[in-house]
């Protein structure tokens, strides 16, 4: 053996060893990050279900709040979580069509051109661009008098010709504004996870484009489109600035009352009112209430419903691999 | 036995954006007969293959030059969207992965039909049992025609695909090695079929299965960097290949 041959093979032993050591050091980085993000999770689930839980009672969930201090009086949160579903279908609804328009358009009927990069960078700024910046928006448009069906005309008010705009109407239709980019996105992801062969196999039986899309692609991408759908449900549920701005600082439905009766129905959504996280600020110490364990019994039931989501989306997936083996 | 179609290139090349995929090739598919494309990988067999039900029109880029008629008609003639999903209508492709669709057997069988809005399922129940039955597989999935396709093996769903494509009654089908995903059971099943199928059309099928070939093709052309280099029965072809490279790459030697 020559000198230079024991040279490589030593330089050959040394790389090994650091392979090994990077490798370890990989692993032990991914083990130990995951281990503190679980613990930071849990110690605020702990956190906020050692001080909610109490709260939690059937007449909790049931009654409408109160603008008291006192617990006894302070009643519960019925409105709110009636509140946070109002605005959760409105947002949802609306912007479901133009974002699932608008990923076909972006997978199927371009390339590339000017238009699609206008498309794809008005998505890309309008996902950055923070909500209270969206709200401040809304409050300008929705306060135009000819929007003033939208929410209520200021009136008695000597001189003012502006909409009071806010309701839930407003925040609901900000609200689906608010989540188009990352519905976009993800229904985008999910269009082009569809395998070409499928389309090819489709168009080959001379299906027209329209009819491909229609009947193969967007059932092929079922699980992903309701992915999308439930992200941006999760993502309305958890704001609060549009809520704050757009839909306006009260605890109580102020429609005609009682506002859940059927005739009052358009008025509770042209008036104000408040979801669960508008609630938690109200009672919390930052807020007017400084009633600590109220605000967390709603964080709790916020949380609850943020859970169940996810748990519904990943059913229905597994239903979905079921059906299609 | 039906008549079927005849298929005739006239001068055909094949470019993609950047590169010629295809150059002047002429030949004639006689009706119901199996003709085999072979050749080395890369030549462009699949390029032409999907040239004749002009699936090659979805590539951007894409230009074909020449002609090919079917039984006398220029179907490069006509460009409308309307025409050449027509065509695509009348003439079957099976790819080389089978491309069932994730719902139940019945709804893949369907799928032709869905597409333009017939939902008479009684008549087409019965339709798609016919075409399962002519391809071999209606004994293996009868139980679970409301299951979904994906749970068939490589072989199943690849008959499939060619009782789908039954659906319309094409009178031209075309395999881009059909049985190079399966294994050699189904392999010769799939074979079987397309002795079947011939009698009432033409077929055309790229394979880099020289047995498979010898089996079943009636005529061959082997092509060779983009070039047709030789064609003519499959006999001929096999037992006296008048080039060189033709000899080697049938004796394997390449
Ligand atoms: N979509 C495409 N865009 C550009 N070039 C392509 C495209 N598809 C194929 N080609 C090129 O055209 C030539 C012929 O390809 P083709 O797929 O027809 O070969 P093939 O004979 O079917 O090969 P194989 O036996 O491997 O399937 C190749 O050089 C390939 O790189
Ligand atoms: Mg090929």
């Amino acid at each position: 053996m020559t000198v230079n041959a024991v040279k490589t093979q030593t330089r050959g032993q040394l790389k090994e060893k650091n392979h090994r050591l990077f490798n370890l050091g990989g692993t032990a980085y991914t083990y130990i990050s995951m281990a503190l993000i679980v613990c930071v999770f849990s110690f605020i689930l702990v956190v906020v279900f050692r001080y909610g839980f109490g709260v939690l009672s059937w007449h909790f969930l049931t009654s409408e709040p109160n603008p008291s201090a006192l617990d006894a009086a302070s009643g519960g949160i019925l409105t709110p979580i009636i509140g946070t579903f109002l605005l959760t279908i409105i947002g949802i609804v609306l912007a479901f069509p133009f974002a699932l328009a608008t990923a076909i358009y972006l997978c199927f009927y371009t390339k590339k051109g000017l238009f699609r990069t206008l498309v794809k960078g008005a998505v890309d700024i309008l996902s950055g661009v923070p909500t209270i910046v969206i709200a401040m928006f809304a409050l300008v448009i929705f306060t135009l008098p000819q929007l003033g069906f939208l929410s209520t005309m200021i009136e008695g008010v000597e001189g003012a010709s502006r909409a009071y705009g806010r309701s839930f109407l407003v925040a609901g239709i900000t609200m689906g504004i608010m989540i188009l980019p990352f519905v976009i996105k993800s229904m985008e992801e999910a269009l082009k996870a569809v395998p070409g062969s499928y389309i090819d196999g489709s168009l080959a039986l001379g299906a027209t484009k329209w009819q491909t899309i229609y009947k193969v692609v967007l059932n092929a991408a079922r699980d992903g489109l309701v992915t999308g759908v439930i992200l941006g449900m999760g993502r309305i549920i958890g704001d609060t600035a549009i809520v704050w701005l757009a839909l306006g600082g009260s605890i109580r439905m102020t429609g005609n009352q009682p506002w859940f009766a059927p005739e009052n129905w358009i008025s509770t959504l042209r008036n104000s009112g408040c979801t669960l996280t508008s609630y938690i600020y109200y009672t919390s110490p930052a807020g007017e209430g400084n009633q600590f364990d109220v605000a967390f019994g709603a964080s709790l039931v916020l949380i609850a419903i943020i859970i169940l989501l996810n748990l519904m989306a990943s059913l229905l997936g597994k239903a979905g691999v079921k059906k299609h083996g | 036995m039906v008549k079927a179609a005849t298929i005739t290139l006239k001068n055909v090349s094949c470019h993609y954006r950047g590169n010629t995929a295809l150059k002047n090739t002429s030949l004639e598919v006689p009706p119901n007969s199996i003709y085999a494309f072979i050749g080395p990988s890369g030549c462009g067999k699949t390029t032409l293959l999907r040239s004749i039900n002009r699936m090659n029109d979805l590539i951007p880029g894409f230009r074909l030059d020449g002609s090919i008629e079917i039984d006398g008609e220029n179907i490069y003639a006509d460009s409308s969207k309307k025409y050449v999903e027509d065509l695509r209508r009348r003439i079957g492709i099976i790819f080389q992965q089978p491309n069932p669709l994730p719902t139940s057997i019945l709804k893949n069988m369907y799928l032709p039909l869905r597409e333009h809005y017939v939902f008479d399922n009684d008549h087409f129940r019965q339709k798609a049992i016919a075409n399962l039955q002519e391809a071999a597989i209606y004994d293996e999935v009868k139980d679970r025609l409301d299951k979904s396709a994906l749970s068939l093996s490589g072989g199943q769903r690849q008959r499939l695909c060619i009782a789908r494509a039954m659906m319309l009654d094409p009178k031209i089908m075309l395999f881009d090695e059909p049985c190079s995903a399966i294994d050699p059971v189904a392999t010769l099943k799939i074979e079987d079929l397309l002795n079947d199928l011939k009698k009432d059309r033409t077929i055309i099928i790229v394979t880099h299965n020289m047995e498979q070939a010898k089996r079943i093709a009636d005529y061959v052309a082997f092509f060779y960097k983009g070039e047709m280099v030789e064609a003519g029965k499959a006999m001929d072809i096999f037992t006296r290949p008048q080039t060189e490279i033709l000899h080697n790459y049938i004796t394997g030697r390449f």
